[in-house]
Parts: structure tokens; sequence; C-alpha cells
């Protein structure tokens, strides 16, 4: 069984608007935990940014830190449009309602099924519910509306 | 003995912070030198970090400033060894965890041995994690300054037993910056604190004032005053070298009075 952690690569792990730790980070002691952060060259910590409220932080917990060192988990990036775009898919097509958060997880899974044969599974973890968040993706396609 | 208990060989100490950097490390460089002049006994230097947890809006703001203004920690240790050529008093950097650690422990440390930094104060450090950055402090002889704070309780005969350089005594609860009340039972604090070690203490956090520091330094070795000078940083720019020194100055002759005040009860 293959563990995938889906990061908020933002704007993309190749810009600075982004919170992608585990792939742009590096080990530090910050918030009473040393794990990976997002940090400049002193240790100073990155203004990070992701769509995701929930994901918009320069660290992460030291389980995950732990699950990559060992190779257990494997962490990927995805942006915000990959997560917009996978709000939308898994709204229209099941009529379920990720959060911004876990859309990042569904995104991957829309990347990574069609390279796997027909008898794999996959479980994707919705820990939260979109509901919350479709004004603000309403607003990240153009639409001038607020909660 | 490390340099730090010289600090508190001329009666009570008065002990100034300074942001580096803030607004530019020539002004920083110009401020120590007139904060030593007009009295202080040792000066805490602050590496800017980008998340100051233990700082209130005033010194978060000096760090936001002087991190704006281009500020490295390499750039520090260049001013510092500047101001070593004929700064004596000693000197001690506080900064954050983060700082020390991203900049390689032992690379850090021996850069304080080299250009004279006498002890290191990390706020987020907390006791039981200091073996973190202990050992290598050892190796460099650079004291690794511990806090109490009014809710240590069972912890401060611990912390005091293993302390070096100084004990930093945190007046009250929260962040730093200037403050009307103190806790109320210091005396009680302090005196836990002289059961435990020989070493010195000195009250930080909240105190501006001269009666503030008079009355620090009659239950403490010393007083430590940082969001105040910062204020007046933040008011002359790079011309505050003057009237920090003048501060300085009325904060000496204050925690001094306490001396005077413990005589005569003598």
């Amino acid at each position: 069984m293959r563990l995938i952690g889906c990061e908020a690569a933002g704007r993309g792990i190749d810009t600075f608007e982004t919170a992608a730790t585990v792939n742009t980070g590096r080990v530090g002691i910050f918030h009473g935990m040393k794990s990976y952060f997002c940090q400049d060259k002193y240790g100073q910590i990155a203004p990070v940014y992701s769509i995701s409220a929930g994901l918009d932080y320069p660290g992460v917990g030291p389980e995950h830190a732990n699950l990559h060192d060992t190779g257990r988990a494997q962490y990927v990036p995805v942006t915000d449009e990959e997560a917009v775009r996978a709000f939308e898919y898994l709204s229209k097509t099941e009529g379920i309602i990720p959060a911004v958060e876990s859309a990042h997880a569904v995104a991957y899974a829309i990347k990574t099924a069609p390279q796997m044969g027909k008898d794999k599974i996959i479980v994707i973890t919705i820990s939260g519910r979109g509901d919350k968040d479709c004004a603000q993706i309403a607003r990240y396609r153009g639409v001038d509306i607020h909660e | 003995m490390s340099n730090i208990q010289n600090a508190f060989k001329n009666g009570k100490a008065f002990i100034p912070f300074i942001t580096c950097g803030d607004p530019d490390l020539d002004t920083t460089q110009e401020i120590v030198r007139e904060a030593v002049k007009n009295g202080a006994d040792l000066i805490e230097l602050g590496i800017p970090f980008s998340d100051p947890t233990a700082e209130g809006p005033v010194i978060q703001g000096a760090n936001i400033r002087a991190l704006a203004g281009g500020v490295t920690t390499d750039k520090i240790f260049d001013m510092v060894a500047n101001l070593r050529k004929d700064v004596t008093i000693p000197l001690v950097f506080m900064t954050y965890a983060n700082v020390v650690f991203s900049y390689g422990a032992d690379r850090f440390l021996s850069k304080c041995r080299q250009i004279g930094i006498d002890g290191i104060i990390l706020p987020d450090l907390p006791f039981e994690e200091r073996d973190e950055f202990l050992p290598t402090c050892r190796k460099y002889g650079v004291d690794l300054i511990s806090l109490i704070a009014p809710t240590s309780a069972n912890r401060i005969g611990m912390i005091s037993r293993e302390a070096e350089g100084f004990i930093y005594i945190v007046s009250s609860l929260g962040v730093t910056g200037t403050r009307s009340e103190f806790s109320s039972d210091l005396s009680s604090l302090v005196e836990i604190v002289r059961q435990n070690t020989s070493l010195p203490c000195a009250i930080g956090f909240g105190i501006s004032t001269p009666e503030h520091a008079t009355h620090m330094a009659s239950i403490a070795d010393g007083a430590i005053v940082g969001s105040a000078v910062i204020k007046i940083i933040e008011k002359y720019g790079k011309d505050a070298a003057k009237p920090v020194g003048e501060y300085v100055k009325s904060m000496k002759e204050a925690v001094m009075k306490a001396n005077a005040t413990v005589c005569a009860e003598d």
C-alpha cells in the first residue's frame, strides 16, 4: 500500500507563492517542533501562500516529516488550479463537495488513476466539507460573490 | 566564571535590548556605543526573526523594519566584530531557535566565540529541549541563558540550578512591551532563585520608567528594558543614539538608587 500526501503548491513550487513544505522546505525548529519548514537561508520563516486557508502554513507536523524521511509516504505538490478543478469535478460528478484542502488529494487521485491498473483501489481522505469554500472558489473563477 | 558576571559588578545592572539593524546596522553600532558610554552594564543584541513569538507589537515592528532593511545573521556578526574593537562590556544575542539551528549550531556558536559574544537567549527554547544547543554552547564557552516566568512554579529550582551567565526573570505573563502592572509575586520568585543559585538575576518584560527600574532592581540584581528603548529608536531613526544614551543614563541612575535603598535598609 502506497501512502501519498498532497501538499499545497499554491501558484507552483517554482514560485514564492507556495506552501509545499516537504517539497520546498528544510528542517527547522519553530512553533515548538523540529520538522520541515519553508524558510530562507538564514532560517527566516517564509510568508507562504495557498488558496486553502487550512494549508497556508509554513510547516508540516513532525509525523509527516517522519513518514517522508523513512520513505513510508510520498509527498506531492498540487497547485491551486489543480485543486479547484478537482473541487468542481467531484462536486459535479458525485454531488460531494470536498473542502478545498481535501480537493488537493482529489486532484492527485485524478492525475494518478489513469496510470494504475483497473483492479487497483484508491482511497481519498476527504477530511472536510467544501460548502464553506464555494464563494472562494467562485471568486477564483472570477465571480464576484461573498459569504 | 563568564564575562557576563562582570555586568553585575558595578552595583545594580541596567541591561538594554536593541534589535540589530533597526533602522540600519551603522545606527545600531552608534546606539550600542552611546549606551555603553552612558552606563549600560550588558547589552542584549536582538537578531531579528520573521516570527518573534515572545515579542509584543513594538519589538515585532523593529524585527520587521530590520529584516526589510536586509539585515542578516552574517552582517550582524560583522557588526559585532567591529564593536568589539572598543566595546568590552558583556554582549549577548537574543534570538530564536531557528536562527541558530538554520545557521548550524556549531557554526553559529563558534562565530559567537570568535567575535566575543558572551551568551545567547532563545525564548522559544524550553529548558527541557536545551540539549539541542547546550553541548555546542559549552564547547565554545557561550552561556545559554535561561528564562524563568511567574508560571515556572516547581521548575524554578531546577532551571536555576542548571543556569549559566545570569537568570532572566520574566516580570509578568504575556509578550514583551511596556506595561504598568507586574506579577505581584516577583520577590518570592527571586527568593526561590537565590536559594538555588549564586548567579545574578535580572528582571525584564514591561519595564519602561525609572520608577519601574528602581523597583525591579531592589528585588533583583538588575533591570532589562527592550520595548521602551525600541520606541525611542522608532521615533528618532538614524538619530536615535543620543536620545537612547540619555535614556540609558536615567535608567542606570534609577537602578543605582535601588542600591542606595538597600544600603539604607541594612
